[in-house]
């Protein structure tokens, strides 16, 4: 058997039949974590074969390998660190084949230990015989250490004062420390996680308060499921996800009465869901387990940039945010935050908000294209894609690239992966927005390398990425693609967000959209729903009464006569915006303190609704197969508040008519295939009405391992890109 | 009512008598000097040492915005691009093209506003030239100058001169000028009235010549695209970095407050009377306090950044919030980005 970087090579030898049974079996039940993309076989004549034998890698292949992102403990450690006879009780670095780190720590294919920041550390004798035993299941685990040959744990100030490194009493300290409102940043995985009693009212709004983060909801970690189930809702598919190898964040229905001490409300105020994990790491396991209560995981960093992972810098980032910093000396290479999944209550639609530590960078599918194409993305929510030797990898998620670090961030991945698959483009694909740092990146990588450059609108991208992750590029059935978000410049400079597009004969194009509607204050009207109220509404009856009261006397002076006056001279069609707007009539957010804020307050409002399903929507103006008309569905809102209609029901009123603009266009064009691409439907409810309302009448396609936010546009450059070559 | 008598016809520039009694009555009478009572076709003078010459057209609309007009963009803009040189201005061409139906009366203003902005600067219209298109054909008044001037005999300004460890001097508030024509042309009241910073810089550029020699190594007047632009476009000539510091960078209370309200962001925002320098490090403190020294006592001067061989070609700030943000070269009009 050979573990090479484009592959496994096994050689067997018998009888025809017995090989082609084993080669059967093989591929119908390969191990749990094995994700087989192709097998051959073939005969190779007679040859001495002396038992079962392992052999190094034979060098100067092309790699050609699925990388395995980092793999959550798995079952059998988690019981070995809790048994005291055991010889792991309490090693907080304990793993197996099934888990532990992998991307996040791994220089070079293959997956070898000397590849990997575990290189430094030397086996001891028992851990030798496990590594060499075929029996065992640490046999050839790369990760594998113990207590007489550990990954050291050392605990400090945050002004890097050693307080313990004496590895019995680190993790009681650490444990003590949070016990009294302490917050600590811990290395885990992807990067350092800040830890603060989840319990604790002052700890929580000490943390805000050094983070700058007034009321963006934290992640929570518990003990274990039976302590989260206390607070949040878990049925089968978010308990699947918790204790699966991804163990990601998940956003679950906060109970009317959270009673797992949980400071709920400060956690996550005014909302109606709670980001839950379990500990993923023997390390959490550890403290968890004894510190008994749910704690506040976040990633550790600095207002907007991405997670604190180096040793040497994590002292200066969290300077003035953490109070201690627990480290150890196993290096992280990749950074990488945790995922976050959520399922739609009702129909249960698993929705993908952040694609990171526990999915990258692992194929999505093959590629069908043989060249080498890099693909840069959007901005805010930015990641990279890009084709190598057939194969199709997405880059985790990687920040808002308005900050520098993140772009550093972004061009250090970027170069990681290509050197992990001696992959160099021939082709880079970027957004059309001139502003955009990863468009200006790619223009200056074409530049440097001399490669062709191809912009891909924003909107065709999202839809590209939503059809091929349903095999629908080729669909010989014409699809609707509904494809909603904030802002993105459209191929006619507009700032467009309330796209229908059309996929026919392998061809996207424009088929109606939301009417266009005053664009106010540049990138201030993404984070002030009351500037999209006032631009949506601005001369409708009533609009005055409920609106003024946001602004200052000279504000309001200023923003009507930009509206009136002939100066505005842009034009938006973003649908992201007109949520904030009904965020803002209903009085639940005027100014944002963090993205997508309004949107979720206008989501949790709707949710209260106790009649949702048999709530009717707003009249739609008549639709001349164009222009949906928003100011004629806002009116209605408007005289909603007016005569006193409960926030809850408005607000779901509003979610069931957007329903209803689909199946408007839907119907006009007499389109059976609808997909669902944009930031716009990260919004449970929204899915869960579309299915309950449109299926089975229509075929509603979503996004499946991808986020629908801007996280999926590098992939759907890609796939655009597919299509452009198609005749 | 208006009189016709008051507007521009194309008799005007036909070169007839029409022009002539426009040359006597108002040019003439304003801006009269030795050069321009000859009536020639241009001027001679004698003028020793290293020269520096440039051309500038200007187009504003509006033409009259709070703190100056397009008279005096057009001897400040002239003067101060060769105050970026090193060079004390001298002598100034000046060109009108009218277009049929601009008020006299207006075009008198401009005159007078451009007699005192070259009084100011102590600079000489010698020469000068005045065309009338057709309605539709231009926009009221566009201006041209050009301008030749001397450079100071210390002045070794080169942005080859630029190194890393430079310190970036600003010589003012930004952003002053752009958002007092956008208040006008927008009809855009704001608490209290902006007021354009036009004004030319020569006498402070010429002190710190004085003074600091070749340590001054560059100078740039943040004009159109601001001081963002003109920091990209030195990033990618020296392919050195420029790491700015938000909390340095100097901006009226009511000029930050209207950008806020606009949504722009004051470092792409027009100025027309402030000017950077890049100086050697170990001066610049000295530099900033004479500046500072022979700058109105209102006026805030400061280094706002500094010449890094991090980020080589790319502007970088860092934000009052901690935060590195970058500052990109602008396209064009800034678009809104976020999602
Ligand atoms: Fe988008
Ligand atoms: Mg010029
Ligand atoms: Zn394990
Ligand atoms: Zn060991």
């Amino acid at each position: 058997m050979r573990n090479q970087s484009d592959g496994l090579y096994i050689k067997v030898k018998g009888e025809a039949q017995q090989v082609l049974d084993f080669y059967g079996q093989l591929k119908c039940h390969p191990p749990a974590l094995a994700r087989i993309q192709s097998a051959s076989i073939e005969s190779i004549g007679e040859e001495d074969l002396a038992g079962f034998q392992i052999i190094k890698e034979s060098p100067s292949v092309v790699a050609n390998l699925i990388l395995t992102p980092d793999l959550a403990m798995c079952a059998s450690c988690r019981s070995e660190i809790k048994d005291s006879t055991n010889r792991r009780y309490n090693y907080a670095f304990t793993t197996c084949t099934c888990c532990g780190p992998r991307y996040s720590i791994m220089a070079k294919l293959p997956y070898e230990r000397e590849h990997t920041t575990m290189a430094p550390f030397a086996m001891c004798e028992q851990c030798e015989r496990e590594y060499d035993d075929p029996e065992n299941r640490r046999y050839f685990s790369q990760t594998n250490s113990c207590p007489a040959c550990p990954v050291l744990l050392i605990l400090y100030t945050v002004r890097q004062q050693m307080v313990t490194a004496d590895q019995q009493a680190i993790i009681p300290a650490a444990v003590q420390l949070l016990q009294e409102g302490y917050i600590i940043a811990v290395k885990g995985i992807g990067g350092y996680l800040l830890l603060a009693d989840a319990t604790n009212a002052q700890t929580i709004r000490t943390l805000r308060a050094r983070k700058r983060r007034p009321s963006k909801p934290f992640a929570l970690m518990y003990p274990d499921l039976e302590t989260a189930q206390r607070d949040v809702q878990l049925k089968e598919e978010e308990i699947e996800l918790l204790q699966g190898t991804a163990s990601p964040i998940v956003l679950a229905q906060k109970k009317t009465h959270p009673a797992a001490g949980t400071e709920a409300e400060l956690v996550a105020p005014r909302l109606n869901k709670l980001g839950v994990m379990l500990p993923y790491t023997p390390l959490f396991e550890l403290l968890l387990s004894q510190l008994k209560k749910p704690v506040i995981a976040t990633s550790a960093n600095t207002h907007g940039h991405h997670i604190s992972f180096r040793d040497q810098d994590v002292f200066r980032e969290l300077a003035g945010i953490a109070d201690y910093v627990l480290q150890h000396d196993r290096d992280i290479l990749v950074s990488q935050d945790d995922s976050v999944v959520q399922v739609t209550p009702r129909h249960r639609q698993s929705i993908l908000l952040r694609r990171s530590r526990g999915f990258a960078p692992s194929v999505v599918r093959e590629a069908t294209a043989k060249e080498s194409f890099l693909a840069l993305g959007a901005d805010q929510k930015s990641t990279f894609s890009f084709t190598s030797s057939g194969n199709l990898y997405i880059s985790q998620y990687l920040g808002n690239l308005s900050f520098y670090d993140n772009v550093l961030n972004l061009e250090q991945s970027l170069e990681h992966l290509a050197s992990l698959y001696g992959f160099s483009p021939s082709h880079i694909l970027t957004d059309k927005h001139p502003d955009y740092t990863s468009v200006i990146l790619g223009k200056r990588l074409a530049q440097q390398y001399n490669l062709p450059c191809e912009e891909v609108q924003h909107h065709e991208a999202h839809f590209a990425a939503v059809l091929d992750e349903n095999q629908l590029l080729e669909s010989q059935e014409p699809v609707l693609g509904v494809i909603w978000d904030g802002t993105g410049l459209g191929n006619d400079n507009l700032i467009r967000g309330g796209e229908f597009l059309l996929l026919q004969n392998n061809r996207i194009t424009p088929l109606a959209q939301i009417e266009p509607y005053p664009h106010l204050a540049g990138d201030k009207m993404a984070i002030e729903p009351r500037l999209s109220a006032l631009a949506l509404c601005f001369d409708a009856p009533g609009a005055e009464a409920l609106l003024k009261l946001y602004y200052s006397t000279a504000e309001w002076k200023l923003y009507q006569s930009i509206l009136q006056g002939a100066g505005y001279k842009r034009q938006t069609t973003s649908m992201g915006r007109i949520f904030d707007a009904a965020a803002a009539l209903l009085g639940l957010c005027s100014q944002m303190s963090y993205e997508g804020e309004a949107a979720m307050l206008l989501e949790a409002s709707a949710a209260r609704e106790p009649e949702l399903y048999g709530v009717a929507g707003y009249a739609l103006d008549v639709f001349n197969g164009k222009n949906i008309s928003f100011l004629y569905i806002i009116r209605q809102i408007i005289k909603d508040v007016q005569q006193g209609l409960g926030t809850e029901h408005i607000a779901a009123k509003f979610h069931v008519t957007l329903v209803e603009v689909v199946r408007i266009v839907a119907e006009h064009y007499a389109l059976k295939r609808i997909a669902f691409s944009g930031g716009v439907f990260q919004n449970c409810l929204l899915t869960d009405l579309l299915i309950d309302k449109l299926s089975p009448d229509f075929q509603l396609y979503f996004h499946q391992q991808l986020p629908p936010n801007d996280e999926c546009v590098s992939y759907g450059q890609l796939a655009w890109m597919q299509l452009k070559g198609k005749p | 009512m208006e009189k016709p008598a008051e507007r521009f016809t194309l008799a005007h520039g036909s070169g007839g008598e029409f022009t002539n009694q426009l040359l006597e009555t108002e040019v003439f009478s304003i801006l009269g000097n030795e050069y321009l009572r000859k009536k020639h076709d241009g001027a001679v003078f004698e003028l020793s040492g290293r020269l520096a010459f440039t051309t500038d057209s200007y187009v504003v609309s509006p033409l009259f915005f709070p703190g100056g007009n397009i008279g005096d963009l057009a001897v400040n803009g002239t003067v101060n691009d060769l105050a970026m040189c090193g060079a004390k201005a001298r002598y100034l061409s000046l060109s009108f093209i009218l277009e049929e139906g601009f008020s006299k009366e207006e075009f008198h203003v401009i005159l007078l506003a451009i007699r005192k902005a070259a009084d100011a600067a102590g600079v000489l219209v010698v020469t000068g030239d005045t065309k009338v298109v057709e309605r539709g054909k231009g926009d009221k008044i566009f201006i041209n100058t050009s301008g030749v001037g001397q450079v100071h005999h210390q002045a070794f300004i080169d942005a080859e001169n630029i190194r890393a460890g430079d310190r970036i001097l600003i010589s003012g508030p930004l952003a002053s000028h752009g958002m007092a024509i956008m208040s006008v042309r927008e009809g855009l009241e704001f608490e209290s009235q902006i007021q354009s910073d036009t004004a030319s810089v020569h006498a402070e550029v010429l002190a710190l010549l004085d003074a600091f020699g070749a340590d001054i190594h560059f100078l740039r007047d943040p004009t159109r695209g601001g001081v963002a632009t003109v920091l990209n476009e030195i990033a990618r000539q020296t392919n050195l970095g420029m790491a700015l510091e938000e909390h340095q960078i100097p901006l009226h209370e009511q000029v930050q407050s209207a950008c806020e309200m606009l949504g722009l962001d004051p470092l792409y925002v027009a100025n027309e009377g402030i000017f950077m320098a890049w100086v050697k490090g170990e001066v610049s403190e000295q530099v900033l306090q004479k500046l500072q020294a022979i700058l109105p006592s209102e006026q805030q001067a400061a280094l706002i950044g500094t010449v890094v061989t991090e980020h080589p070609g790319q502007v970088v700030m860092l934000t009052g919030i901690g935060g590195r943000r970058v500052v990109a070269m602008p396209s064009g009009e800034q678009l809104p980005r976020i999602c």
